[in-house]
């Protein structure tokens, strides 16, 4: 494709502009994760050293527990969560619905738990009471990788 | 406009039309660069829930998937805030315990070398944080760090009474 005809009009190149296009459109689509939408933004995790790398997320199992700086929970609707009652409820509920859809799921369920690096230990340390007692049984913590 | 393609040998010109695609490709990738959040690279800290009653009931780690057989006793490592300051900082010096042997650390690099030694001897041993209610939370990373980098996989959580 030439840049000039014989009638002196103009034809602008077009197939470069559409190469870098279509491989912006793909960096950006691959960098997209949905599943970080259960991730809240006010929530600054801590760093560390021996944080592995995700594996792939398997949504259907995993119950996300984003506590910011408060010790509140924040679901993943965006309600905040503040006394120890409202939590037990809440996870009381995700127990109870993930039994009723297959039996014994709630016990399968992981808990992720995406602290901000603020938050009193002994806020967190209820909020894991709590799910041991309701009978949640896999947990995992969040961290910022950090380079040795 | 019109992308000419290939004009073939009975003279027919075949056109592509390249306007929409570019359109298109234009309109979601507006839509990418609006919705890009760069994060930090997020990683996970595999540990153990703490027993359900909430105590700190002896050697009893909290980690669900210890066999009930498990004879092994866990390493308690006690750490310590001030109450006074808000800043709920770590106040050395840390206590490591296991069976009759009780060791303070002053520091974390101390304490990394003490577990380091503690790995050789019981590598398969759980290990039990033990924290102040006031600690921060990113204060308590450090010491699961400490711990996981020197070797323990098994690490659980408990409070001080």
């Amino acid at each position: 494709m030439s840049g000039h005809n014989s009638d002196n009009s103009a034809v602008p190149n077009l197939t470069p502009l559409l190469d870098v296009v279509l491989q912006l459109l793909m960096f950006f689509m691959m960098c997209v994760n949905f599943v970080a939408g259960q991730a809240s933004a006010a929530v600054i995790l801590p760093a560390a050293e021996t944080a592995r790398p995700l594996p792939k997320p398997d949504a259907a199992s995993v119950l996300f527990l984003n506590i910011d700086s408060g010790g509140s929970l924040i679901q993943p609707d965006g309600t905040v969560l503040t006394t120890m009652g409202q939590v037990r409820f809440y996870l009381n509920q995700e127990f109870t619905d993930a039994n009723r859809v297959e039996k014994g799921k709630g016990a399968k369920i992981l808990i992720v738990i995406r602290a901000d690096e603020g938050t009193d230990y002994g806020k967190i340390y209820d909020i894991m009471t709590t799910c041991k007692q309701i009978g949640f049984q896999k947990i995992q913590l969040r961290a910022r990788q950090k380079a040795k | 406009m019109f992308f000419r393609k290939k004009r073939n040998d009975d003279g027919l010109q075949v056109e592509l039309p390249i306007t929409p695609m570019l359109d298109m490709a234009f309109q979601l990738l507006t839509f990418f660069i609006l919705t890009y959040h760069p994060t930090e690279l997020e990683g996970q800290v595999a540990a153990g829930l703490p027993s359900s009653d909430g105590r700190n009931v002896g050697n009893q780690v909290g980690i669900d998937d210890l066999p009930k057989e498990d004879p092994k006793s866990a390493i308690i490592v006690e750490v310590r805030t001030q109450h006074a300051d808000e800043a709920g900082s770590i106040v050395f010096p840390i206590t490591v315990k296991h069976d009759n042997d009780t060791k303070d650390v002053d520091s974390m690099k101390e304490l990394q070398r003490h577990l380091i030694q503690k790995h050789k001897q019981v590598p398969d041993n759980p290990v039990r944080i033990v924290g102040d209610n006031k600690l921060k939370w990113a204060c308590m990373m450090q010491v699961v760090d400490v711990c996981q980098d020197a070797g323990f996989q098994k690490v659980g959580f408990g409070r001080q009474e």
